[in-house]
This record gives C-alpha cells, structure tokens and sequence, in this order.
C-alpha cells in the first residue's frame, strides 16, 4: 500500500464510526498494524506509482461502468422484474419508480 | 472411521439389510461418540432426522432411488444455509440463537430428493476464514489427525464426510471455502459455475462470488448431490437459466492445460509429486498443454478487494434491530455500536473495516474498480485458456494442513486459498480429488478446473483419475 493511502489512527476512527464498530486503544493498535499488511496485498492492483494504469489501458472496463455480469450471457434475461416502470439491478431485483 | 458412500447405503436399503432408521441411528450414534472431541457440527437434528427417517417408504426399491437419488441419505448442511426449524448462525455470536423460519432452495431441493438433513455443519465465522478457528463456538478437528486443523471455512462440512458423521454435506465457497477443507481432509469437494446452483436462503458474504457446493467421499457422490441442487431459481436472480442435464456432455476430450507458474511456487514436496502423479495418468489419455494464468498474485488481491467490500455491505443488515444479538443502548446508534462490536469476532471485524475503507470515497477508484478490471482480465485469460483446452490440473493448496495456532498471521492465512481463488474469480467450476496419502495420513488436493458449466466434463475426468488411483 503506497503511503499516501497507509490506514491511519484517524481513518481508523472514521471507518470504525461508518462501519458501527468500537474498538479499545489496544485493538486499534493491533488492527491498524494487521490492516495495513492486508492492504499491502492491495498494491497489486493499484494504480501504480508513475501513473501508469496498466490494467485500464487495454480497455477492459470504462472508469465508471463496470460490466461485472458481461461474461453471464443470459444472465439478464433470468431477472424476473420486467415491468417498463421498474430498475432492474444485476445483483438482486428491486422495485422502484424511474424517474 | 467408516466411509460409507451413496450407492453402499441404497444397496443395503434395497437388499433389506438395514432400514433407514437403523442407518441414521448409526450415524447419530458415531456422532454421539465423537462430537464432543471432533466438534463438526453446530446442530445436530437429531429425534428430528429420525422421524423423517421412520417416513421414508418401504421396501425401498431401485424405483425410488431413481425418482428420489438422497432417500436414506444423511446429509450435512453447512450453517450458514437456512434449514426451517433449525439454527442458522453463520458460527457467529451475533446469530446465535437465530432460528430459520425458511429452507434454502438447496435444502428443500434434498428434501424432495429424499435425503435427511442430520446436522448444521461447523465453520469460520460467516466463511471468512480457513480453518474453522474464528467459529464462535470452537474449532473443528481434523478427522485424520484431530492436532490439525480441518480447513475452512466448510470444515466442519468436510470433517463431517470424512468422520463418517453423514454421507455427503453442503458447503459454500467464496474463494476456496469447498476446495481447501475438501483437500484437508481427504475428500471430494466441488464448486460448482456461479449461478448453476440457486444461493437462496444462504447467508451472503461476497454475493459475486459466494457458491453452494458439494463434499462427499468419493466423485459419483459429490457429482449427484451438485445434481440434485442444480438449476434455474427464479428467487436468485444470479441464477443461470440451465439444467444439470442440459450441461456439455463430456465428448472429444483430448487437451488439458497445466499451469507454468506451479512450478515457480514453494509447493510442499508431497503435494507437487502427487500432482506430478496426476499429470502422468492424464497424459496416457490426452494431451498436454503448458499455459501462463498471469495475474495470480493480482488474483488474490482483487478476490480480497471484492470479497471485503461486499462483506462490509452484505453484514451491515446485522445490526440488533431485526434478527439476532440485541444489546440496548441510550441511543439507536449506540445499541448498533454495541451489537455489532459484541456480535461480530475479529476476523469478521477486520473484514468489514477493510471493506469500508476500500469502498470510501477518497481511495475507491484506486482499489475496487481495479479490482473489477482484474477480475475481467483474469477471467479472459481463463476463457483464452479454455478455448484450446477443456480442462486445466492444478494442486488445490500450496501446502498440507496445518496445526491449530500454526498459522496466526491473516495474510499467511489467506494464501490458503491463493490456488483455489483464479476459478473462484472468474465464476468457474473445479473439482478437488485426494490424491495419496503420506506418513501422517493425509492426501494432497489436485484440482480439476473448467470452463463455465463444463461440469459433466470435470465429472468424467475426476472419476477417471479416481480409478486410476484406485
């Protein structure tokens, strides 16, 4: 993990608050030591330090859009909500008006 | 230990040998005797699987094991599928007194096949783990040398096979949660392609990735239980319109494909020479391939990335207020604090801040969207790879299992899965045989990969290897 996204005391804090969790000071010290060396697994998908994206440039997913299901051929067709008014999300099927 | 397959029980039901009460007393009554040291399960159903035994119709004929392939049949359930009436509690203290009111569509599938659900089988907290040490309750042994662990997460589905505690049992496998314990223990593990097998009524963890699979002790076993649960569900809208039956059969198998980099790793020396056992029988059959998967390590990156991610949003429904441990606060926020920070164990904890801060709006574009590109990326390397070959042989885990406490660094921890992950990535289905055995009694795991619903094929190959081990 580059240092500029080293997990720290305070992103600890933070992500502790949006996660519900509490933990003692001793269990910070510990966990911030643990995640960070899970996290340096990271690196090897991680833009990498001279800029260059080598997983981007070959086109395999636009910035935005990832095409999660595009090798499921088929797949769409089993979502049972079908109705013109309703979204329809790849991972489960909800119900809800569109705009 | 006894290892009674499928075909063994219904010959002896068929033959009038045994009554189906009486095999499920013998079960009950090995469990009895060993659970207290062996620990593979959670719940055992006990007077439960009994009575459902007593209905079985009698005689039993070949008829009725045609119509219904399980009637007889002690099955294990690992805990994080729902079985109504019975715990589902992931192993983890936040659901401990969780009871289902509903069958996964897996369970009620072998219900209608005739089998008898005998137990909820022990494992790693929520399956994030691979050993069954972050189960809430305690760890399951390993059946051939209980100073082991089992592997995980579905050990305790794969002790229970190989203990003799049921005859086949379901697992779930995220990343290698089938292949790893199967491996373990000397048993037959598949995971089967993402979306063949319908995942209502399992308790999510990484919904792109999770799959129900099967262990039994021998290939026909495993390969008829993946049977039974396969197929279209309208409740899972993952779940791939396509039949068991109408998968590719197994013709013109001719190429298998190994893969280069095996041959860069450290490989425990007994695992590489029964992997080099199996390349021999294959190749009086077919021919070789050598291929570069590429992006291993990236592989086991963006496996964590995804699994944690969707792990910190798939357990944030775990907060006290529907289901579940309930500890009361001044303020709604304090009793979600409470809850969840008494409920979950460290492994989970550790999983769900990760995944928060990955998913966090300062660093997501560097970690997660990567992620989604290596994850296309390694899966058109496999389809590349597929389209030459039919099926690739690789060892399921780089070493043999490993003694309680041995392994206490989570990142050592997580390199249990390094081989298994690749298929698991790309949404493929592998098989896990038990090749050998050494001095301490254990078997090294050789996976057979395919391509997506290549089933059949993977079937025809491991009962080939199978027999030729024989």
């Amino acid at each position: 993990m580059g240092n500029s996204n080293k997990i720290t005391n305070d992103i600890l804090k933070s992500i502790c608050r949006m996660s519900s969790l509490s933990l003692t000071e001793d269990e910070q010290a510990d966990i911030i030591e643990q995640l960070n060396s899970i996290a340096s697994l990271f690196d090897e998908v991680n833009t990498s330090p001279d800029g260059i994206d080598d997983l981007r440039t070959e086109n395999y997913l636009s910035p935005d859009k990832p095409k999660l299901f595009q090798n499921v051929k088929g797949l769409m067709k089993n979502v049972p909500v079908k109705e013109e008014n309703l979204v329809v999300c790849p991972v489960m099927s909800f119900k809800g008006k569109q705009k | 230990m006894t290892h009674q397959t499928k075909n063994e029980i219904h010959n002896s039901l068929i033959q009038g040998e045994q009554t189906p009460v009486e095999i499920i007393e013998e079960y009950l009554k090995r469990i009895e005797a060993q659970e207290s040291e062996m620990h593979t399960f959670i719940e055992v159903t006990g007077e439960s699987c009994l009575n459902e035994a007593k209905q079985v119709p009698k005689p039993i004929t070949k008829e009725i094991v045609e119509d219904t392939p399980f009637v007889g049949i002690p099955v294990g359930i690992k805990d994080n599928i729902n079985v109504k009436g019975f715990k589902t509690t992931a192993a983890s203290k936040i659901l401990e007194n969780h009871i289902s009111v509903y069958d996964a569509t897996v369970v009620r599938k072998i219900k209608n096949a005739g089998g008898l659900i005998i137990g909820k089988t022990n494992m790693d907290e929520f399956a994030m783990g691979s050993s069954t040490e972050t189960s809430c309750f305690y760890p399951t042994k390993n059946p051939i040398n209980t100073k082991y662990t089992p592997g995980g997460s579905s050990g305790g589905s794969a002790a229970s096979v190989r203990a003799g505690h049921c005859t086949v049992s379901l697992g779930s496998d995220t990343g290698g949660s089938v292949r790893q314990p199967a491996s373990f223990c000397g048993v037959v593990g598949i995971r089967p392609t993402y979306g063949l097998v319908s995942r209502y009524g399992m308790l999510s963890f990484c919904s792109s990735l999770d799959q129900i699979g099967t262990i039994a002790n021998d290939v026909d076993d495993a390969f008829s239980l993946l049977e039974v649960i396969s197929g279209y569900d309208p409740k899972d809208s993952t779940s791939v319109n396509i039949e068991y039956q109408d998968l590719k059969e197994p013709e013109e198998i001719s190429t298998f494909g190994i893969c280069n980099e095996i041959e860069k790793l450290y490989i425990d020396p007994f695992v590489h020479d029964m992997y080099k056992k199996v390349i021999a029988i294959l190749l009086k059959n077919f021919k070789k391939e050598n291929h570069w998967l590429d992006n291993l390590d990236k592989a086991m990156a963006a496996y964590h990335i995804i699994a944690d991610s969707e792990a910190s949003s798939n357990l944030a429904r775990y907060d006290g207020v529907r289901y579940g441990l309930q500890i009361s606060g001044e303020s709604s926020q304090e009793a979600y604090i409470k809850t969840r920070t008494q409920g979950f164990g460290a492994e989970v904890k550790r999983r769900i801040l990760l995944g928060t801060y990955i998913l966090s709006e300062e660093i997501e574009g560097s970690y997660y969207k990567q992620a989604l590109c290596a994850k296309e990326k390694i899966t058109e390397k496999l389809d590349q790879i597929f389209s030459s070959c039919q099926f690739m042989v690789i060892p399921t885990s780089l070493k043999l299992p490993f003694k309680f406490g041995e392994r206490n660094d989570p990142l050592d921890m997580y390199y249990s899965d390094y081989l298994t992950i690749p298929s698991a990535i790309a949404g493929m289905p592998s098989v896990t045989i038990p090749v050998g055995c050494n001095e301490n009694g254990f078997s090294a795991g050789i996976q057979i990969m395919g391509p997506k619903f290549s089933e059949k094929v993977l079937h025809s190959v491991a009962k080939l290897i199978e027999g030729e081990l024989k």
